[in-house]
Formats: structure tokens, sequence, C-alpha cells
């Protein structure tokens, strides 16, 4: 897989007066589901925006499809579908208004399959006798109007900014096997990046995660090796301070304690009477922003 | 042809046709409105009152079609729901400045229908049908004044330019209504001073072509490439 990379980016940086995301050196791998994972203001959104064109950069370099493609290209964007969370388009928009500019925008949109997926995802659709303005809709249903858009093109790389969270727990279940079925339907070839901050309901749909705080990413990899790379630990208290130098970060109070450590240190805190296991994505994600918070 | 109207329902969605009927609807219905009580009888208070409203109307009447103009307009702005469906749309730029030159042409033409259906009215109530030539200016004053501050990221701020324009054409409209006393109307003062008259509207042009040009190069720096 040397070098198969959906999206690559070299020192990407971008630069606001309050907020400066980057340097950015990220490797996205292809025919695979990326979680950018990290807390509010983490710089998901302001990555991906710039990964869409929506946001231009202020220097770096990002690299789409293993060739230096520039991202106004036309051709280039037809290959990448994406959703923003809530408001993405006109509030004043029916589902027949989000059909008619969809197909002028692009090639591959098919509009027989937008309306079939509103049906699917219960949403007014372009059939529907009169379908309500975005306005007029939930949050949770303009999302999936929204999904349902994105899922009806064509596309190569499907990039998905905080799909999850306005869903309810079953349409979040369901988008987790629809973006399964979307990259088994490429064979390799298509990939997606999602973003979100809530990653316990969206861990089925993860392969790959990059973890992010303050514009910085902390950590990523795939998500067996990193359960592999890393342990939740659990002991008791009076041992916690004798654990406490082989923590990246944890949390304890009178009678026990647990955090998150390195694979290597797991015989050190065995003898030390400490528990180890393999960590869930949710718990890896809160250790390692715990640590990044500690360490700023 | 085809490329400008596609580019226009891509801002605009399915059925701008239905909101453009319902506008017009709603303006003539407005116009038609002063021709009831005309008709009705003779009345004093309601003939001097539809003769002062009736230049009020004709300034008014070609703003009205701004709605689209600066709808248009605040799709540039990151804050407004759409902003990201737009800016991620293969050829944003060239979808944006065909949508200029056509919601412009649509200003335009709605602007020049209803100008005229309100002189084929004042014309057929005895109003001062001089005050159509005020319509005309303020239709390339106003559609200029949308293109040239419609990059303005303040929606205050092009509210205010909009606002400004129409104080503006108000005190003229009204001026122009007093110092046409002596000739009659309007239309005579217009007569009496034909080339002025020309003049001025060859530089209302004029200014609203300068607009066109201005909006469509900043188009390609706000959605253009990478610098």
């Amino acid at each position: 897989m040397e070098n198969n990379f959906c999206v690559s980016t070299r020192g990407l940086t971008k630069k606001y007066s309050k907020f400066t995301l980057g340097g950015l050196d990220l490797n996205i791998p292809m025919g695979f589901s990326t979680a950018l994972i990290g807390a509010n203001g983490a710089g998901k959104t302001t990555l991906i925006d710039i990964l869409c064109g929506v946001t231009r950069k202020s220097s770096g370099e990002v690299i789409y499809f293993n060739a230096e493609q520039d991202i106004s290209d036309p051709a280039l964007r037809e290959r990448i579908g994406y959703c923003a969370s809530n408001a993405f388009f006109p509030m004043g928009f029916n589902a027949k208004d989000i059909a008619v500019s969809m197909e002028i925008a692009y090639k591959s949109f098919d509009r027989q399959k937008f309306a079939e997926l509103c049906e699917k995802f219960e949403v007014d659709s372009e059939r529907t006798k009169k379908p309500r303005p975005m306005t007029k809709q939930s949050d949770g249903n303009r999302m999936r109007t929204c999904l349902a858009a994105v899922f009806a093109r064509n596309t190569e790389l499907l990039v998905l900014d905080e799909p999850g969270s306005s869903l309810d727990p079953l349409m979040r279940d369901r988008l987790c096997d629809r973006m399964r079925g979307y990259l088994d339907d490429g064979d390799g070839r298509k990939s997606i990046i999602f973003s979100t901050h809530n990653i316990a309901d969206m861990e089925n749909a993860a392969d790959y995660a990059v973890f992010m705080d303050r514009g910085h990413i902390i950590e990523q990899g795939f998500i067996e090796d990193l359960k592999e790379k890393y342990i939740i630990v659990r002991g008791d208290a009076e041992n916690y301070e004798k654990a406490k130098p082989y923590l990246l970060s944890g949390s304890h109070n009178r009678t026990t304690f647990d955090g998150l450590s390195l694979s290597e240190n797991a015989e050190t805190l065995a003898a030390m009477d400490v528990d180890s296991e393999a960590p869930t994505l949710q718990q890896l994600s809160v250790g390692l922003l715990k640590y990044a918070e500690e360490h700023r | 042809m085809k490329k400008y109207v596609q580019s226009f329902r891509l801002f605009f969605g399915s059925c701008p046709m239905k909101s453009l009927a319902i506008f017009f609807g709603v303006m003539i219905g407005f116009i038609a409105v002063f021709a009831i009580p005309m008709t009705i009888g003779e009345s004093g208070f309601l003939a001097g009152f539809i003769r002062e409203i009736s230049s009020m109307l004709a300034i008014l009447i070609p703003m009205a079609g701004v709605i689209f103009l600066n709808s248009l307009y605040t799709y540039i702005n990151p804050a407004t729901p759409g902003y990201k469906h737009f800016a991620s749309v293969p050829d944003i730029a060239g979808h944006f400045r065909r949508a200029i030159v056509s919601t412009n042409v649509l200003f335009l033409l709605i602007g020049a229908v209803l100008l005229g259906i309100t002189a084929v009215v004042y014309s057929l109530l005895g109003l001062d049908c001089g005050i159509i030539f005020s319509g005309i200016i303020v239709l390339f004053v106003d559609s200029a004044v949308c293109n040239f501050v419609g990059y303005l990221k303040s929606t205050s701020a092009r509210m205010l330019a909009a606002i400004i324009t129409l104080c503006i054409f108000g005190f003229i409209s009204g001026f122009s209504a007093g110092a046409s006393e002596e000739e009659g109307s309007l239309a005579n003062l217009i007569a009496e001073h034909l080339t002025a008259a020309v003049i001025l509207t060859v530089i209302a042009a004029a200014v609203y072509t300068a607009s066109l040009i201005y909006t469509l190069k900043a188009c390609e720096r706000k959605w253009g490439r990478d610098k």
C-alpha cells in the first residue's frame, strides 16, 4: 500500500486571527474509511473545508489520489462528494430545488437515486406532493437529505463533516452500513473521510483514525494498529502513584484509577498489579485527547 | 443561453418562475389598485393622493427586482446557509459569473416590463408619464449599486446602500415633480430638455455597464483559483 493515499498533505496551514491549523502532514489511505477525531475547535471542519475547496489554505500542499492536483479543477471536484453539518443547502430549498441544483452542478448526480434515498431515509423527496423547504425541517432531516444527495453521486472520495451529530442512533447505524456499502462497491478505489467528536456511535464505520487537537495532529494510524499500540489500564488507588509515570493520561478516585498507556509498558504495569486491555476507539480518543490537553 | 439559465437555477432551484409569477401578480395588482379609485368616481383627495403616490411608485417598482440580485450575492458570505454547497461545486466561478449576468438581465427585464405596464396605466389614468423616465434611471443605478456592493460581507452595509439609493432617488423624484410644475408635467420638462435627459440615461447605462464589468472580474477573485 505504499503511496496509495486518497489525500496527502505536506505542511498544510490555515491561519485565522485566533486559530492556526497546521502545519499538517497527513496521509489518508485509499480504500478505507478515515475518522477525524477531536474536540470542538480542534480544526476538523477547517481541514475538511480546505480539502473540499470551500476554504483556501494559507500554505502547504494537498495531493489528491496520488497526483498533485488543484482542488479548483472541476474534474477533481466531480470525484469528491462533500456533505457538511447543518445548513449545507440554502434554507429555502426543498428536495426538488436540491435535485435541480445538484443535477446542474454534478454530471454524475442521479436524480432518481436521490429520490429513492430520500424515501429510504424517510425525508421529503421531490416525489413528495409538497416537499417542505429545509427551513421547515429538523436538523436530523436536513442531514438525511444532504446525505441522500451526496450518496446519489458517483464519487471516489466522500468527505462528511460530522454526519452523525444530528442523527438518531438508528439512522447512525444505517449510515455506517451505507458507508461500508460505498467502500465495498469501490473495491479498494473508494474512500471516506468523516469527522466526529463522538466516535462511540461511528466506531463501526472507521478503519483509520486521525486525532486532532488545537489545529495539530496528535496521532494517526489504522485503528487495529492503534489498539495494539495502546492499552487501557485499571488498578487500585494504592498503586496509582507507582503507575503514574507510565500513564499518558488517566483519572483516579479514592478506590481505583484508570488510564491510557503504551503497550510496551504492559508487563511493567502488570508487575504492579495493574490490569490492562485493548482500548475501544472511544477510550483511545478520550485518552489521547486528554494527554494532548494536559501537555499543551 | 441554456448555460445561463442553468447557472441561474443552480442558485435559485426549481421554481424561480413560480416566485416570479407571484411577484409579477403582486406588483401588477399593486399598480391596478390605483386604477380603481380613479374609475370609481371623481374625488379631489383620491386624485391628489394617486398623483403624489404615482411618482413614488415608478421609482419603487424597478427596485423591487433587487430581491433576486441581493439573494445571489448573499451566497458569497460563508455564514449564509448554502455557501458550502455552492463553494464546493465544480466551476463555481463560471456558474456565478453566468448567474450574475442572467440575474442582472432578469432584473432589467422585470423592471422594464413593470415600467411598461405602469406607463400604460398612467397614460390611461391621465397621470404624468414623465416619471417613467426616472424609473428607467433608477433601474440602471439600482442594479449598479447592487453589483458594486454585492461583495461586501456585511448584509447591513448592502442594505444601507440600497436604502441610500432609494432616498436619493426619492428626493430627486420630489424635486423633479416640483420643478415640473411650471411646465405642467415632468413629461413636458423632459421634452424641453431632451438632450440632458438622454445624456443622463446614457450615464446611468454606463455606470451600470461598469458595475457589471466590475462584478464579473471580482467574481473570479472570489471563487477563483488559489493564488
